[in-house]
């Protein structure tokens, strides 16, 4: 099969083109820090979720798509401003999440490995016809302002979207850690995610704390849905690829480790810049999934260990 | 209804054969009733094209292929627990290894699906080496990279037509009739051949893998190789029934032919049907299609439906249809021996 | 009773919805003179559609459906050569025609020694992938070209022609972008375009994909003289789902109501009915399905059978008027329809390209990006 192999000359000549120029490559190191804060809220509700659960949650990146689509519901019909529809999207999604947790989920945490698994790809099942059913397949946006202006950083051109995910990105992140450091809730968290048992044993509700959690990271999730209507457009069967990112980003970061989502959000955007540079733009999620592979084979539970915190 | 199935404590009721010569004389007529069971259904499927003229032929021919594939993953993942998500790389390699081989090479048919199962097959050991090492979840998501990886290779191939794909020539377009004998073959194959594993000893050292690998080493189990084994002959009953795939679409191209759904599918069906069971990947898979054919008309709710379904089997049937029909079937025979018995 | 395996969920959906429209208006239309004429007797037409969610791996098990169970004699075509080409092939193996709308090359690329019972009536790319130099030349840019196309048979085969086509009218291809279809970050092919100096945009995608690339442009300042979105704006939910970004936009279509061409005046009352009172590329796929529709309405008429063989035949040699043009089909069995240039106006769309009465002339820079 020496015919057409053409997609390995093309990254060839590439990367031999990306290593032997001496530009500054300074657009995309701006644009990597500037995807952080994106990618962090992508991955934060994950992280959360598997921290105190052991649970992979496989419809994550469905209920991020579900708060985008929420924005878009409210600004259709109140015509509020995606960021602002948030004050109502994460109580809606808190409140639908809540039960899931409670009713189908606890009990199947308790069986085993695989059920839970098995049941969060249904709810992702549900989730994406029922936006289908709601919205039909044509993508949706959103459209305030700052999606479609950008400021100049250091000679690179950053949608203004970016710098106010940049920005939610960290301070949601240093708050999560916040709580799950000095609160006393986060503090049962930690206990319930330890060892279940002693935990219920000290008086601590772990099904509601569990029902808490998964609904916490839902919330957290629909500022990354609104960022993602924002920045790029929202289609019912989008969330398995920012599933797949997100996950990426928490086994570099570590699985359960909330500030590790800043430092995997960081890492996978680098990668998806300079790889897109060196082998080619069309390339750039096979970079990513190779990536992953690659981390998951050699160290699975990350580059800073499970932990959660 | 045939013999005893081997299913997971947690995943619904085996029937158990009561104790006594009664239990034995039982058991062996349950055994000689479903040889009898199957070898009718064998004598129904050769008349089929008589039978359920052209029109349901080429749906049953797709039934055969949907149920193949559900039988085959459920080799790897309701018996040997590793979940693969990216399993329709193998639909994938199936198809378009037969339809490459058919178009640019002499090889007859049977030589071009021999193709399609030998570098399935080759695949599937070469990938496992490196996604065996992953545990549960893990394992699921790498699944799903290697797939999306295949995918875009082929998207950017120009030996398999990138983005348009690969075309059926002559020598492939097969009759409506050759393809459904062929898609029951193969379904047939692949079900004596789980059917068979399963019982054997390789079968055994597969679940007690699954159950626990650190007990099982500590027997002298090695838990890579046989995952392996089971990995490699699942990739390549996969790629069998994808190539069948490939004769009943005339055209692959890489979006479709490398989907997710492929595995989705084959996960709905063995959950449905019965997790670590013969029939239950058969059942569940007529049961999914059959659903499909019915809300044609609004095929939104298909997959609604679907998921709903199995959200209420994992919570409340964790045995599947199939789990659930042998319960009904113990309790049965439990009330009319009593009943003989008073 | 007709067959119709059409995109109404997934990517294609506009597309799909639109054709409906079409298919819909030709069989009232035939029904209303009494139907078709088979064996003698008049039947009134029904349509059967399936839905293939965009995907073509359901498409050839639904043509077997239609026509083994449901009986069909004929198929209404569908959207794009991913779609187009299982649903040419499972026509042949069933011997039962299809007549449609898609890009000529790209379907034609889809079968080494053409298709026999599968007809087209659309534009040939070859003349399409001239019509954007052409309009261009209406106004003053540095004739330096980025294209943006993805990785569908309909991107490689517009973009190999671009290349080509470019130097011929003095145009030059500064940068030539190529990603497949579902890409959401445009920003590393924009820095390309922007840094080259380009001021003709020429994009072949789908729908999201190019909502995406807009918005970017506009983020990043991007300001051409001059933009196409082949596929992407060529439907009525590109002026809805963009809004004022999306004026100015040119894109090549093949009907117009200036034409004045068959029962132009139904299409418009149904196209302003069903996409908000505006007359844009919706439109034109309507005509389109209406015009397929009712080739092979009427062939099966002139067969006067429900024989697929002999209604292939009769649709060979179809000789007349319909709402895209004159109808007569090349031995390849396509209908080349000359491709014009429009451009997006507040959600409609303009002739600009070439100067026609009732047309207009080429705005630029464009407006929706300034």
């Amino acid at each position: 099969m020496g015919a057409a192999c053409t997609a390995a000359p093309n990254a060839f000549t590439r990367l031999i083109q990306f290593v032997s120029t001496s530009k500054t490559q300074l657009t995309e190191l701006v644009n990597s820090i500037f995807y952080t804060g994106l990618y962090a809220t992508l991955a934060l509700g994950l992280t959360l979720v598997f921290g105190v659960m052991r649970l992979v949650n496989l419809a994550h990146g469905d209920l991020i798509i579900a708060g985008g689509y929420l924005g878009v519901f409210f600004g259709v019909n109140l015509g509020l401003d995606p960021l602002v529809a948030l004050l109502l999207i994460v109580p809606v999604m808190m409140a639908l999440t809540y039960p899931i947790q409670r009713g189908l989920l606890n009990p199947l945490l308790a069986v085993g490995e695989e059920p839970p698994l098995v049941a969060t790809f249904g709810i992702s099942l549900v989730i994406e016809t029922v936006l289908q059913i709601g919205y039909s397949s044509n993508a949706q946006s959103l459209n305030p302002s700052y999606g479609v202006t950008g400021i100049d950083i250091l000679g690179t051109n950053v949608r203004v979207i970016f710098v106010i995910a940049l920005v939610i990105g960290v301070i949601l992140v240093l708050a999560t850690h916040f709580a799950l450091t000095r609160l006393r809730v986060g503090k049962a968290l930690r206990a319930a995610s330890e060892d279940a048992e002693a935990a219920a044993s000290l008086g601590i509700n772990v099904k509601h704390i569990y029902a808490l959690t998964f609904a916490v990271a839902a919330g957290l999730s629909a500022f990354a849905g609104i960022e993602l209507g924002v920045a790029f457009s929202l289609t019912p069967t989008a969330g398995l690829s920012w599933l797949l990112i997100a996950f990426t980003v928490i086994v570099l970061g570590g699985m359960g480790s909330v500030l590790g989502t800043l430092v995997g959000g960081f890492a996978v955007a680098l990668a998806q810049e300079y790889g897109s540079l060196a082998f080619g733009p069309q390339y750039q999620d096979l970079i990513v999934f190779g990536l992953l592979v690659v981390v998951l084979v050699i160290r699975p539970n990350g580059i800073f260990g499970r932990r959660l915190g | 209804m045939s013999a005893i199935e081997e299913t997971r404590p947690d995943q619904g009721a085996a029937l158990t054969p009561p104790a006594g010569s009664q239990g034995g004389n039982r058991r062996l007529a349950s055994r000689g009733g479903g040889v009898v069971a199957f070898v009718i259904l064998l004598a129904a499927i050769a008349d089929g094209p008589h039978l359920l003229g052209t029109a349901n032929e080429t749906l049953w021919t797709t039934i055969f292929t949907l149920m193949a594939l559900a039988q085959a993953w459920n080799l790897l993942g309701g018996y040997g627990g590793q979940f693969s998500i990216g399993h329709g790389l193998f639909v994938g390699l199936g198809g378009y290894t037969s339809t490459i081989l058919l178009l640019h090479t002499g090889l007859p048919v049977a030589g071009a699906i021999a193709g399609a199962v030998l570098v399935s097959g080759i695949i599937g050991a070469v990938s496992a080496v490196p996604l065996l090492r992953l545990r549960g979840v893990y394992y699921s998501v790498g699944t799903i990279g290697l797939l999306l990886a295949v995918q875009a290779w082929f998207t950017n191939w120009g030996y398999a037509g990138q983005t348009t794909g690969v075309v059926m020539p002559a020598s492939g377009t097969l009759g409506f009739n050759a393809q459904y004998y062929m898609a029951a073959g193969v379904v047939v194959l692949t079900t004596v051949v789980v059917w068979g594993l399963v019982r054997s000893r390789f079968g055994r050292r597969l679940m007690a893998v699954r159950d626990d690998e650190e007990a099982a080493a500590e027997l002298g189990v090695d838990g890579f190789k046989v995952k392996l084994l089971a990995m490699t002959i699942s990739a390549m009953l996969v790629g069998l029934a994808g190539s069948m795939n490939g004769f009943q679409q005339l055209t692959l191209e890489p979006y479709s032919a490398f989907s997710i759904s492929w595995a989705i599918n084959m996960i709905l069906a063995c959950v449905i049907g019965g997790l670590a069971t013969v029939p239950g990947p058969l059942i569940g898979a007529a049961l999914m299609f059959e659903l499909q054919q019915r809300l044609q008309g609004s095929s939104d709710l298909a997959p609604l439906v679907e998921g709903v379904i199995l959200l209420i089997v994992i919570r409340f049937v964790p045995g599947g249809i199939w789990g659930l029909l042998c319960r009904w079937w113990a309790t049965l025979t439990e009330l009319v021996a009593r009943k003989s018995a008073s | 009773m007709l067959g119709a395996t059409i995109p109404l969920t997934g990517s294609l959906a506009a597309f799909g919805a639109q054709e409906k429209i079409g298919d819909q208006l030709a069989v009232a239309q035939i029904n209303a003179a009494g139907g078709v004429k088979i064996d003698g007797t008049k039947h009134k037409v029904v349509v059967d559609y399936l839905d293939n969610q965009s995907l073509p791996n359901l498409v050839t098990s639904q043509a077997h459906t239609l026509v083994l169970q449901d009986h069909a004699i004929g198929f209404l075509g569908t959207p794009s050569p991913p779609l187009i080409i299982p649903l040419s092939l499972a026509a042949d193996q069933l011997k039962v025609p299809v007549v449609h709308n898609n890009p000529i090359q790209a379907w034609l690329s889809g079968s080494k020694s053409g298709y026999t019972y599968s007809w087209d009536v659309f534009f040939n790319e070859t003349q399409q992938t001239t019509t954007q130099f052409l309009a261009s030349d209406e106004v003053k840019t540095n004739k330096k070209v980025a294209l943006f196309d993805d990785t569908t048979p309909d991107g490689i085969t517009m973009g190999k022609l671009w290349t080509q086509n470019a130097p011929k009218y003095g145009y030059k291809v500064v940068a030539n972008e190529s990603f497949p279809a579902g890409t959401t970050d445009f920003s590393s092919y924009i820095a390309a375009a922007k840094s080259a100096g380009a001021q003709v945009v020429i994009a072949q995608m789908v729908p999201p994909d190019a909502e995406a690339l807009w918005k970017q442009m506009k983020a990043d300042n991007f300001d051409p003289k001059t933009a196409f979105c082949e596929k992407c704006s060529y439907q009525n939910g590109w002026g809805s789902a963009l809004g004022s970004l999306a004026n100015g936009t040119m894109v090549s279509d093949v009907w117009s109501p200036v034409f004045k061409y068959p029962d132009y005046q139904a299409i418009v009352a149904a196209s302003k009915k069903a996409f908000g009172g505006k007359i844009n590329p919706g439109a034109s796929n309507v005509a389109g399905a209406y015009t397929v529709a009712l080739v092979l309405m009427d062939a099966i008429t002139k067969a006067n059978s429900s024989n697929g063989t002999a209604i292939n035949k009769a649709i060979g040699e179809t000789n007349g008027m319909f709402p895209s043009g004159h109808v007569k089909f090349t031995s390849q069995h396509y209908y080349a329809v000359k491709a014009f240039q429009t451009q997006w106006r507040n959600g409609n769309t303009v002739i600009v390209w070439p100067k026609v009465t009732g047309g207009s002339s080429v705005q630029a820079p464009v407006a929706g990006l300034k």
